[in-house]
């Protein structure tokens, strides 16, 4: 540090101003300058928007945090049933299923039905009810 | 500081009016720090977000070593610093002063004339053309009234360097000025 310049430095935070040196006249306008703020303002709704972004981050890791509980939950429902299965031995039987064997015909009557009877209800029963309600 | 203690455990307990309180004590502050550092309009809002959503994260970590105003403009300094890092704007290098005064001062950009209001306008765009942290300080030091120590605290650097490139950004300043005064005369 050059001791000259301090001194101006420390009269011009002052405000004193030798009007016969150019240093010092430099020196005065330098600190009217440097004490003026940024023009930068930032927007008055500038609050909420970082309110908003919180509040979205917050949701974004309880949703992370229930989908880990949720896999954690499934993992150890699969390793539970692994350990039983080998614990017990356990066979699988198809039990009340084994009705279907004998029944094929029927259950894929059945299927057929629903699926009939919704398309019907679509092409033919929603658009006749469409069309009473545009009439009005 | 019993305030702030007040306001940083409502914060603490979720309490998101009490955050929105803090902002708008403290976003002043980050905007200034913000726009020193950073010359992109579009950057700088974005920028002055992250760091509140940082403070927001953090401030349970805050340890009262400090006043809440100097650990959020440590946190707007980094974040400010760290963008122009990630952009690959390259953060002028203090320390090789020499090579950057003779540049700085015998810029071409001579101010017109010898009005005040021209001479203060001329002044303002020069501030903008000094390295990062010449402009970061002034802003500490003039604009926000922080001490040596505390701008210490924010950058990072030591109360010696502080003083130092305090004194050498205003010396630059001035000579740039005079050095476009004494043109004048000269024409």
């Amino acid at each position: 540090m050059n001791d000259r310049d301090e001194k101006l430095q420390h009269l011009a935070e002052k405000g004193i101003v030798d009007s016969t040196s150019q240093d010092s006249i430099a020196y005065h306008h330098v600190f009217k300058v440097i004490r003026e703020e940024p023009t930068y303002v930032l927007p008055p709704n500038f609050s909420e928007k970082v309110i908003l972004r919180i509040r979205q981050i917050q949701e974004s890791r309880s949703m992370k945090k229930d989908l880990l509980w949720l896999s954690i939950g499934l993992s150890s429902f699969v390793v539970a049933a692994i350990v039983s299965i080998a614990i017990t031995d356990f066979k699988f039987n198809s039990g009340v299923f084994t009705f279907f064997n004998k029944y094929g015909g029927l259950v894929l009557f059945g299927i057929a039905f629903v699926i009939i009877l919704q398309w019907i209800d679509r092409k033919m029963v929603q658009v006749k009810n469409n069309k009473n309600e545009y009439s009005y | 500081m019993t305030e702030e203690r007040a306001l940083i455990s409502r914060i603490t307990s979720g309490d998101t009016d009490a955050f929105e309180q803090l902002i708008s004590q403290n976003k002043r502050l980050v905007a200034h720090m913000i726009a020193r550092v950073v010359k992109n309009q579009e950057d700088r809002e974005e920028l002055c977000q992250d760091v509140f959503m940082k403070v927001f994260d953090k401030i349970k970590a805050f340890n009262y070593q400090s006043k809440l105003s100097t650990w959020i403009a440590t946190i707007a300094y980094r974040q400010a610093i760290n963008h122009l890092r990630k952009r690959r704007i390259p953060i002028e290098e203090t320390d090789s002063d020499e090579y950057f005064k003779e540049r700085f001062v015998t810029d071409d950009n001579p101010l017109q004339t010898l009005e005040d209001s021209d001479i203060e306008q001329k002044v303002l765009t020069m501030m903008d053309e000094l390295p990062v942290h010449y402009r970061t300080i002034i802003t500490l030091y003039h604009v926000e009234g922080m001490s040596y120590p505390e701008i210490g605290s924010v950058t990072g650097m030591p109360e010696g360097t502080v003083k130092n490139y305090l004194f050498r950004a205003r010396n630059l300043l001035k000579e740039k000025i005079v050095k476009n005064l004494n043109k004048e005369d000269i024409e």
